[in-house]
Protein backbone atom coordinates (compact mmCIF):
# COMPACT_ATOMS: atom_id res chain seq x y z
CA UNK A 1 0.00 0.00 0.00
CA UNK A 2 1.26 3.41 -1.00
CA UNK A 3 2.04 6.36 1.56
CA UNK A 4 -0.62 8.08 -0.47
CA UNK A 5 -3.14 5.17 -0.05
CA UNK A 6 -2.87 5.20 3.61
CA UNK A 7 -3.25 9.01 4.21
CA UNK A 8 -6.40 8.61 1.95
CA UNK A 9 -7.52 5.52 4.27
CA UNK A 10 -6.34 7.59 7.38
CA UNK A 11 -8.81 10.29 6.57
CA UNK A 12 -6.44 12.77 4.67
CA UNK A 13 -3.45 14.45 5.68
CA UNK A 14 -4.76 17.09 8.51
CA UNK A 15 -2.20 19.61 9.70
CA UNK A 16 -2.32 20.50 13.20
CA UNK A 17 -2.14 24.69 12.47
CA UNK A 18 -2.97 25.87 9.15
CA UNK A 19 -0.20 28.07 7.35
CA UNK A 20 -1.49 31.38 6.97
CA UNK A 21 -2.61 31.99 3.54
CA UNK A 22 -2.17 35.53 3.66
CA UNK A 23 -0.13 36.51 0.68
CA UNK A 24 2.42 39.68 0.06
CA UNK A 25 0.60 42.14 -1.45
CA UNK A 26 2.94 42.84 -4.10
CA UNK A 27 2.79 38.91 -4.65
CA UNK A 28 -0.82 38.96 -5.43
CA UNK A 29 -3.07 40.17 -8.05
CA UNK A 30 -5.00 43.47 -8.00
CA UNK A 31 -8.98 43.63 -9.63
CA UNK A 32 -7.49 45.30 -12.32
CA UNK A 33 -5.06 42.35 -13.00
CA UNK A 34 -8.06 39.42 -12.11
CA UNK A 35 -10.29 41.43 -14.43
CA UNK A 36 -7.80 41.19 -17.34
CA UNK A 37 -7.66 37.59 -16.03
CA UNK A 38 -10.93 37.07 -16.59
CA UNK A 39 -10.79 38.26 -20.21
CA UNK A 40 -7.91 36.21 -21.10
CA UNK A 41 -9.19 33.09 -20.06
CA UNK A 42 -9.95 30.65 -22.80
CA UNK A 43 -13.10 28.98 -23.94
CA UNK A 44 -12.13 25.57 -22.33
CA UNK A 45 -10.64 26.52 -19.62
CA UNK A 46 -14.29 27.99 -18.83
CA UNK A 47 -15.53 25.25 -19.92
CA UNK A 48 -13.97 23.45 -17.03
CA UNK A 49 -14.46 25.60 -14.24
CA UNK A 50 -18.19 25.56 -14.75
CA UNK A 51 -18.00 21.95 -15.06
CA UNK A 52 -16.18 22.12 -12.13
CA UNK A 53 -18.09 23.94 -10.06
CA UNK A 54 -21.31 22.21 -11.28
CA UNK A 55 -20.33 18.92 -10.13
CA UNK A 56 -18.41 20.24 -6.84
CA UNK A 57 -22.34 21.80 -5.92
CA UNK A 58 -23.68 18.83 -6.86
CA UNK A 59 -21.41 16.95 -4.14
CA UNK A 60 -22.60 19.16 -1.44
CA UNK A 61 -26.34 17.81 -1.94
CA UNK A 62 -28.43 19.46 0.83
CA UNK A 63 -25.16 20.99 2.19
CA UNK A 64 -25.30 23.84 -0.95
CA UNK A 65 -28.28 25.06 0.45
CA UNK A 66 -29.41 28.13 -1.68
CA UNK A 67 -26.12 28.18 -3.45
CA UNK A 68 -25.88 27.60 -7.09
CA UNK A 69 -22.87 26.20 -9.48
CA UNK A 70 -22.96 30.47 -10.62
CA UNK A 71 -22.55 31.44 -6.84
CA UNK A 72 -19.71 29.18 -6.58
CA UNK A 73 -18.14 30.87 -9.37
CA UNK A 74 -18.41 34.53 -8.03
CA UNK A 75 -17.61 33.42 -4.46
CA UNK A 76 -13.82 32.28 -5.76
CA UNK A 77 -14.12 35.52 -7.76
CA UNK A 78 -14.69 38.03 -4.83
CA UNK A 79 -12.32 35.95 -2.12
CA UNK A 80 -9.95 36.28 -5.16
CA UNK A 81 -10.35 40.10 -5.25
CA UNK A 82 -10.65 40.10 -0.88
CA UNK A 83 -6.37 41.05 0.70
CA UNK A 84 -8.23 39.54 3.60
CA UNK A 85 -8.81 36.37 2.12
CA UNK A 86 -7.58 33.85 -0.92
CA UNK A 87 -5.49 36.44 -3.21
CA UNK A 88 -4.25 35.02 -6.66
CA UNK A 89 -0.01 34.49 -6.56
CA UNK A 90 -0.07 35.61 -9.97
CA UNK A 91 3.02 34.93 -10.68
CA UNK A 92 3.60 31.31 -9.20
CA UNK A 93 0.30 29.40 -10.15
CA UNK A 94 -2.62 30.08 -13.13
CA UNK A 95 -5.78 31.83 -12.95
CA UNK A 96 -7.69 29.23 -13.87
CA UNK A 97 -6.15 26.60 -11.46
CA UNK A 98 -5.95 29.33 -8.62
CA UNK A 99 -9.94 29.76 -9.51
CA UNK A 100 -10.34 25.75 -9.08
CA UNK A 101 -8.75 25.91 -5.62
CA UNK A 102 -10.48 28.54 -3.75
CA UNK A 103 -13.90 26.99 -5.50
CA UNK A 104 -12.44 23.58 -3.77
CA UNK A 105 -11.80 25.61 -0.50
CA UNK A 106 -14.94 27.28 -0.73
CA UNK A 107 -17.18 24.28 -1.49
CA UNK A 108 -15.14 22.53 1.10
CA UNK A 109 -16.27 25.10 3.68
CA UNK A 110 -19.97 25.70 2.85
CA UNK A 111 -19.75 21.68 3.86
CA UNK A 112 -18.52 21.73 6.83
CA UNK A 113 -20.38 24.97 8.18
CA UNK A 114 -23.50 22.61 7.08
CA UNK A 115 -21.84 19.35 9.08
CA UNK A 116 -21.47 22.01 12.50
CA UNK A 117 -24.70 23.84 11.95
CA UNK A 118 -26.41 20.34 12.11
CA UNK A 119 -24.84 19.22 14.88
CA UNK A 120 -24.84 22.45 16.97
CA UNK A 121 -29.01 21.86 16.31
CA UNK A 122 -29.11 18.37 17.51
CA UNK A 123 -26.42 19.45 20.82
CA UNK A 124 -29.52 22.20 21.58
CA UNK A 125 -32.03 19.65 21.55
CA UNK A 126 -30.38 17.44 23.72
CA UNK A 127 -31.40 17.98 27.60
CA UNK A 128 -30.46 16.54 30.93
CA UNK A 129 -33.59 14.52 32.08
CA UNK A 130 -34.95 13.08 35.89
CA UNK A 131 -32.07 11.17 37.02
CA UNK A 132 -29.28 12.83 35.29
CA UNK A 133 -29.50 11.02 31.84
CA UNK A 134 -29.20 12.73 29.26
CA UNK A 135 -32.13 13.02 26.36
CA UNK A 136 -32.18 13.20 22.76
CA UNK A 137 -35.45 14.03 21.11
CA UNK A 138 -34.31 13.16 17.91
CA UNK A 139 -33.95 9.42 18.41
CA UNK A 140 -37.25 9.01 19.01
CA UNK A 141 -39.10 10.73 16.40
CA UNK A 142 -39.97 8.53 13.91
CA UNK A 143 -40.41 10.83 10.88
CA UNK A 144 -36.88 10.87 8.71
CA UNK A 145 -34.77 12.83 10.21
CA UNK A 146 -33.20 15.47 7.88
CA UNK A 147 -29.47 13.54 8.11
CA UNK A 148 -31.09 10.01 7.24
CA UNK A 149 -32.85 11.98 4.73
CA UNK A 150 -29.49 13.01 3.23
CA UNK A 151 -28.46 9.83 3.73
CA UNK A 152 -31.35 8.14 1.95
CA UNK A 153 -30.66 10.77 -1.33
CA UNK A 154 -26.95 10.14 -1.53
CA UNK A 155 -27.84 6.20 -1.29
CA UNK A 156 -29.75 6.73 -4.04
CA UNK A 157 -28.23 8.34 -5.72
CA UNK A 158 -25.06 5.68 -5.99
CA UNK A 159 -27.45 3.17 -6.53
CA UNK A 160 -28.60 4.50 -9.99
CA UNK A 161 -24.87 4.94 -10.84
CA UNK A 162 -24.14 1.70 -10.11
CA UNK A 163 -26.88 0.49 -12.58
CA UNK A 164 -25.85 2.77 -15.24
CA UNK A 165 -22.36 1.57 -15.22
CA UNK A 166 -23.24 -1.92 -14.49
CA UNK A 167 -22.92 -2.74 -17.79
CA UNK A 168 -19.85 -1.66 -18.37
CA UNK A 169 -17.27 -3.05 -16.55
CA UNK A 170 -14.43 -0.67 -17.27
CA UNK A 171 -16.30 2.29 -16.13
CA UNK A 172 -17.74 0.86 -13.03
CA UNK A 173 -14.20 -0.08 -12.41
CA UNK A 174 -13.17 3.90 -12.42
CA UNK A 175 -16.16 4.69 -10.09
CA UNK A 176 -15.25 2.27 -7.44
CA UNK A 177 -11.89 4.20 -7.54
CA UNK A 178 -13.52 8.19 -7.42
CA UNK A 179 -15.41 6.59 -4.72
CA UNK A 180 -12.99 5.70 -2.97
CA UNK A 181 -11.43 9.05 -3.72
CA UNK A 182 -8.43 7.77 -6.20
CA UNK A 183 -7.06 10.56 -8.49
CA UNK A 184 -7.69 9.89 -12.17
CA UNK A 185 -3.69 8.89 -13.47
CA UNK A 186 -3.32 6.87 -10.36
CA UNK A 187 -7.19 4.88 -11.47
CA UNK A 188 -5.19 4.81 -15.26
CA UNK A 189 -2.32 3.13 -13.71
CA UNK A 190 -4.11 0.50 -11.47
CA UNK A 191 -6.34 -0.29 -14.25
CA UNK A 192 -3.29 -0.44 -16.95
CA UNK A 193 -5.43 1.42 -19.52
CA UNK A 194 -4.34 4.05 -22.06
CA UNK A 195 -5.11 7.68 -21.70
CA UNK A 196 -7.23 7.43 -24.46
CA UNK A 197 -9.36 4.52 -23.38
CA UNK A 198 -9.26 6.38 -20.13
CA UNK A 199 -10.64 9.59 -22.00
CA UNK A 200 -13.12 7.47 -23.45
CA UNK A 201 -14.34 6.34 -20.51
CA UNK A 202 -14.92 9.06 -19.02
CA UNK A 203 -16.20 10.87 -21.48
CA UNK A 204 -19.19 8.47 -21.53
CA UNK A 205 -19.23 8.99 -18.00
CA UNK A 206 -19.66 12.48 -18.21
CA UNK A 207 -22.28 12.35 -20.41
CA UNK A 208 -24.30 9.59 -18.38
CA UNK A 209 -23.74 10.47 -14.88
CA UNK A 210 -24.85 14.29 -16.13
CA UNK A 211 -27.68 12.93 -17.72
CA UNK A 212 -28.78 10.86 -14.93
CA UNK A 213 -28.50 13.73 -12.63
CA UNK A 214 -30.79 15.51 -14.66
CA UNK A 215 -33.68 12.72 -14.44
CA UNK A 216 -33.01 12.57 -10.48
CA UNK A 217 -33.88 16.57 -10.29
CA UNK A 218 -36.85 15.80 -12.64
CA UNK A 219 -38.12 12.74 -10.29
CA UNK A 220 -37.22 13.96 -7.58
CA UNK B 1 -24.83 3.14 12.38
CA UNK B 2 -23.94 6.79 12.13
CA UNK B 3 -20.68 6.17 10.63
CA UNK B 4 -21.74 3.99 7.73
CA UNK B 5 -24.18 6.85 6.91
CA UNK B 6 -21.47 9.12 7.05
CA UNK B 7 -19.95 6.37 4.25
CA UNK B 8 -22.00 7.04 1.67
CA UNK B 9 -22.28 10.89 2.22
CA UNK B 10 -18.17 10.82 1.75
CA UNK B 11 -18.42 8.31 -0.73
CA UNK B 12 -21.01 10.54 -2.95
CA UNK B 13 -18.98 13.41 -2.45
CA UNK B 14 -15.99 11.59 -3.18
CA UNK B 15 -17.27 10.64 -6.55
CA UNK B 16 -18.77 14.03 -7.47
CA UNK B 17 -15.65 16.03 -6.22
CA UNK B 18 -14.00 12.79 -9.07
CA UNK B 19 -15.88 14.11 -11.85
CA UNK B 20 -15.30 17.77 -11.03
CA UNK B 21 -11.54 17.32 -10.59
CA UNK B 22 -11.86 15.17 -14.41
CA UNK B 23 -12.89 18.43 -16.24
CA UNK B 24 -9.48 19.73 -15.21
CA UNK B 25 -7.92 16.05 -16.95
CA UNK B 26 -9.92 16.29 -20.40
CA UNK B 27 -7.82 18.03 -23.10
CA UNK B 28 -8.80 21.02 -24.87
CA UNK B 29 -9.86 18.65 -27.83
CA UNK B 30 -12.04 16.77 -25.67
CA UNK B 31 -13.55 20.03 -24.04
CA UNK B 32 -13.75 21.57 -27.66
CA UNK B 33 -16.12 18.39 -28.37
CA UNK B 34 -17.90 18.70 -25.74
CA UNK B 35 -18.65 22.05 -25.91
CA UNK B 36 -19.96 21.49 -29.70
CA UNK B 37 -22.11 18.65 -27.88
CA UNK B 38 -23.75 20.12 -25.17
CA UNK B 39 -23.97 23.81 -26.66
CA UNK B 40 -21.33 26.61 -25.76
CA UNK B 41 -22.07 28.97 -22.37
CA UNK B 42 -18.91 30.05 -22.13
CA UNK B 43 -19.89 33.48 -22.85
CA UNK B 44 -22.38 33.02 -20.07
CA UNK B 45 -20.16 32.05 -17.73
CA UNK B 46 -17.39 34.57 -18.76
CA UNK B 47 -20.02 37.57 -18.21
CA UNK B 48 -20.71 35.50 -14.44
CA UNK B 49 -17.06 36.09 -13.84
CA UNK B 50 -17.14 39.68 -15.23
CA UNK B 51 -19.96 40.74 -12.89
CA UNK B 52 -18.36 39.13 -9.82
CA UNK B 53 -15.22 41.36 -10.29
CA UNK B 54 -17.63 44.32 -10.85
CA UNK B 55 -19.08 43.36 -7.80
CA UNK B 56 -15.60 43.10 -6.37
CA UNK B 57 -14.75 46.65 -7.66
CA UNK B 58 -17.87 48.79 -6.50
CA UNK B 59 -17.79 46.71 -2.56
CA UNK B 60 -16.31 49.80 -1.24
CA UNK B 61 -19.21 51.94 -2.18
CA UNK B 62 -21.80 49.29 -1.26
CA UNK B 63 -20.61 49.26 1.81
CA UNK B 64 -20.26 53.28 2.11
CA UNK B 65 -23.92 53.13 1.07
CA UNK B 66 -24.87 50.68 3.42
CA UNK B 67 -23.50 52.62 6.35
CA UNK B 68 -24.69 56.00 5.55
CA UNK B 69 -28.28 54.27 5.41
CA UNK B 70 -27.20 52.37 8.84
CA UNK B 71 -26.71 56.26 10.12
CA UNK B 72 -29.06 57.61 8.70
CA UNK B 73 -31.56 54.47 10.43
CA UNK B 74 -30.10 55.35 13.56
CA UNK B 75 -30.64 59.39 13.55
CA UNK B 76 -34.34 58.67 12.30
CA UNK B 77 -34.89 56.56 15.82
CA UNK B 78 -33.27 59.73 17.85
CA UNK B 79 -35.99 61.66 18.75
CA UNK B 80 -35.57 65.78 18.65
CA UNK B 81 -37.81 68.32 20.07
CA UNK B 82 -37.33 70.69 17.42
CA UNK B 83 -38.94 74.13 16.69
CA UNK B 84 -42.16 73.85 15.10
CA UNK B 85 -41.03 76.67 12.44
CA UNK B 86 -38.32 76.25 9.48
CA UNK B 87 -37.90 80.05 10.50
CA UNK B 88 -37.51 79.07 14.50
CA UNK B 89 -35.23 76.04 13.38
CA UNK B 90 -33.14 78.26 11.38
CA UNK B 91 -32.67 80.59 14.76
CA UNK B 92 -31.92 77.80 16.46
CA UNK B 93 -29.29 76.54 13.93
CA UNK B 94 -27.39 79.88 13.81
CA UNK B 95 -27.60 79.75 17.64
CA UNK B 96 -25.42 76.38 17.47
CA UNK B 97 -22.88 77.45 15.09
CA UNK B 98 -22.42 81.00 16.46
CA UNK B 99 -21.67 79.32 19.60
CA UNK B 100 -19.43 76.56 17.76
CA UNK B 101 -18.50 78.00 14.56
CA UNK B 102 -16.01 74.98 13.47
CA UNK B 103 -19.17 72.37 13.54
CA UNK B 104 -20.67 74.72 10.97
CA UNK B 105 -18.10 75.17 8.99
CA UNK B 106 -16.67 71.02 8.76
CA UNK B 107 -20.51 70.40 8.47
CA UNK B 108 -21.94 72.76 5.85
CA UNK B 109 -18.33 73.67 3.71
CA UNK B 110 -17.80 69.68 3.67
CA UNK B 111 -20.99 69.10 1.87
CA UNK B 112 -20.55 72.22 -0.24
CA UNK B 113 -23.04 73.55 1.10
CA UNK B 114 -23.78 77.83 2.07
CA UNK B 115 -25.73 78.01 5.36
CA UNK B 116 -27.72 80.91 4.47
CA UNK B 117 -28.71 79.20 1.03
CA UNK B 118 -29.92 76.08 2.46
CA UNK B 119 -33.50 75.34 1.22
CA UNK B 120 -35.92 75.11 3.82
CA UNK B 121 -36.61 71.02 3.69
CA UNK B 122 -33.10 70.39 4.17
CA UNK B 123 -33.13 72.71 7.25
CA UNK B 124 -34.34 69.81 10.01
CA UNK B 125 -31.91 67.12 8.74
CA UNK B 126 -28.97 69.46 8.97
CA UNK B 127 -30.42 70.49 12.73
CA UNK B 128 -30.53 66.69 13.54
CA UNK B 129 -27.41 66.04 12.93
CA UNK B 130 -26.08 68.48 14.89
CA UNK B 131 -28.06 67.50 17.89
CA UNK B 132 -26.77 63.52 16.70
CA UNK B 133 -23.57 65.27 17.03
CA UNK B 134 -23.89 66.33 20.56
CA UNK B 135 -23.33 70.29 19.44
CA UNK B 136 -25.74 70.87 22.15
CA UNK B 137 -24.25 69.56 25.06
CA UNK B 138 -26.87 70.59 27.35
CA UNK B 139 -29.48 71.39 25.49
CA UNK B 140 -32.62 69.72 27.44
CA UNK B 141 -34.68 68.86 24.16
CA UNK B 142 -33.04 65.88 23.09
CA UNK B 143 -33.11 62.18 23.63
CA UNK B 144 -33.00 58.54 22.25
CA UNK B 145 -36.50 57.17 22.28
CA UNK B 146 -35.99 54.14 24.15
Amino acid sequence: MSVLRLVIASGGMKSKKSPSRRVPLEKTASIEEVSAAVESLSREDIFRLEKFARWRIRGLGRAARDHDYEDLLREAIAATCDPERRRWRKDEVSFVLHLKGAMQSISSHWRDQFDDEEAILEADAIHIGEGGKEINPLLRVPAPLPNAERVLEVKEELLRIDKLVADRPLAALIIGGMREKMPGPEIKELLGISQKEYETEMRWLHRNARDNARKAETHG
Amino acid sequence: MADKSHDYEQEFANLMNGFAESAFEMSDEEVRAEIIDEGDSTDHIRNVLRQAVKNCRQKPLVEAQQRYDERVAALQKKRFSLPETVGEMREMLNTILTSQPALGSTLLTAQNRDFENLPDEDVPGYLKQLLELDALDDNPTSGDDQ
